[in-house]
């Protein structure tokens, strides 16, 4: 069984709906069509937003470290998350 | 995070990958006009069972079937129900099974009676690309020189490489890291090494490359209609040659 061409941890920007723009880390699959994001501010890994796959723009960056600790079953925190999305989103090199 | 196994495990895997073989020999010996997807199904989930192994796709994120069946534009992930096969169709069977805790996974396109001279053609050209790229997994090539063995073998017949779903690790969960693309430039990646074990699985369209998932959640159809195909080996990297875990 094949698996979605997106990686847990990976960085998307949303493209569709009111939340449009806002930057997101893949935290999560449900199913094979939508995302599980979460931004670690308006949302947080205990809520993550759901959005299709299609709604959104993925980014090369992969915030590794946050990938290896969901893969492993460790806790993140919502700080981890705020720091990776800080270190990856660069505007203007994206 | 790629797990790299043990022999002791890779026995493991062997073990689940022969299970995978046999079922897939059972269900493409009932291929044929006027089955339904889900009695194949339920002849995947019975051998299964009887082997002592657990079909790993049923609940899988909600999966409701213990096989895949993709007929037809349907690329991967259809779920088996009362369409009825016919002749000139050709259908996508995935098998996944596990058995003390290690995953196999494999999926063949198999034509049902006579089809197209072009449609032959395409499920030809996928399995060979799936052995050009095992032929890569080699220690000391990178991982997208599989992946660009695939796609160049794949487009100088003029077919379409899906980008949207990939390949994958496999061990004790199904899919492990890293993922697998069928496209992209050679000598990337991670360094390929003794002990990972690899689920290969070029989809590979008539037409365009480009895919949707249809409102079930999980059925995945070509853009433009056109027929498509699948197939899918678990390997393991070893010292020589790469080991075809899915293969009898």
């Amino acid at each position: 069984m094949s698996v979605v061409n997106i990686s847990i941890g990976q960085l998307v920007a949303s493209n569709a709906g009111r939340d449009q723009t806002n930057i997101y880390l893949v935290v999560g699959t449900l199913q094979n069509k939508y995302l599980l994001l979460a931004d670690g501010r308006e949302r947080k890994l205990s809520n993550p937003k759901q959005k299709n796959i299609r709604h959104v723009k993925v980014f090369k960056s992969i915030a590794q470290v946050v990938a290896d600790k969901i893969q492993s079953g460790m806790k993140i925190t919502d700080e981890e998350i705020r720091q990776a999305i800080k270190v990856l989103y660069k505007p203007d090199n994206l | 995070m790629i797990i790299l196994k043990s022999e002791r495990e890779i026995n493991y895997l062997r073990d689940a990958g022969r299970i995978v073989a046999e079922t897939h020999i059972e269900v493409t010996k009932a291929v044929k006009p006027g089955v339904t997807t889900l009695e194949l199904d339920r002849i995947a989930e019975e051998y299964i069972k009887g082997r002592g192994a657990i079909p790993s796709f049923k609940g899988y994120h909600g999966f409701s079937g213990n096989i895949c069946s993709s007929v037809n534009e349907e690329v991967v992930h259809g779920i088996p129900g009362l369409r009825m096969l016919k002749t000139g169709d050709n259908v996508s069977i995935d098998i996944g099974a596990v058995i003390n805790g290690y995953n196999g996974d494999a999926a063949i396109t198999v034509p049902v009676g006579e089809i197209d001279a072009e449609v032959q053609k395409l499920l030809d050209v996928t399995e060979e690309s799936l052995y050009k790229g095992i032929e890569q997994a080699i220690i000391g090539n990178r991982l997208s020189d599989i992946s660009h063995a695939v796609q160049s073998h794949v487009e100088q017949y003029g077919f379409g490489v899906v980008r949207d779903y990939v390949g994958h690790g496999i061990g004790r969960s199904m899919h492990e890291d890293p993922q697998i693309p069928n496209y992209g430039s050679p000598g990337r990646g991670p360094r390929l090494k003794a002990g990972m074990t690899l689920a290969i699985e070029p989809m590979i369209n008539l037409g365009t490359h480009e895919v949707k998932t249809l409102d079930d959640g999980w059925t995945v159809v070509t853009l433009d209609g056109k027929r498509s195909a699948h197939f899918e080996h678990s390997i393991a990297i070893t010292d020589g040659k790469p080991e075809i875990l899915t293969k009898l």
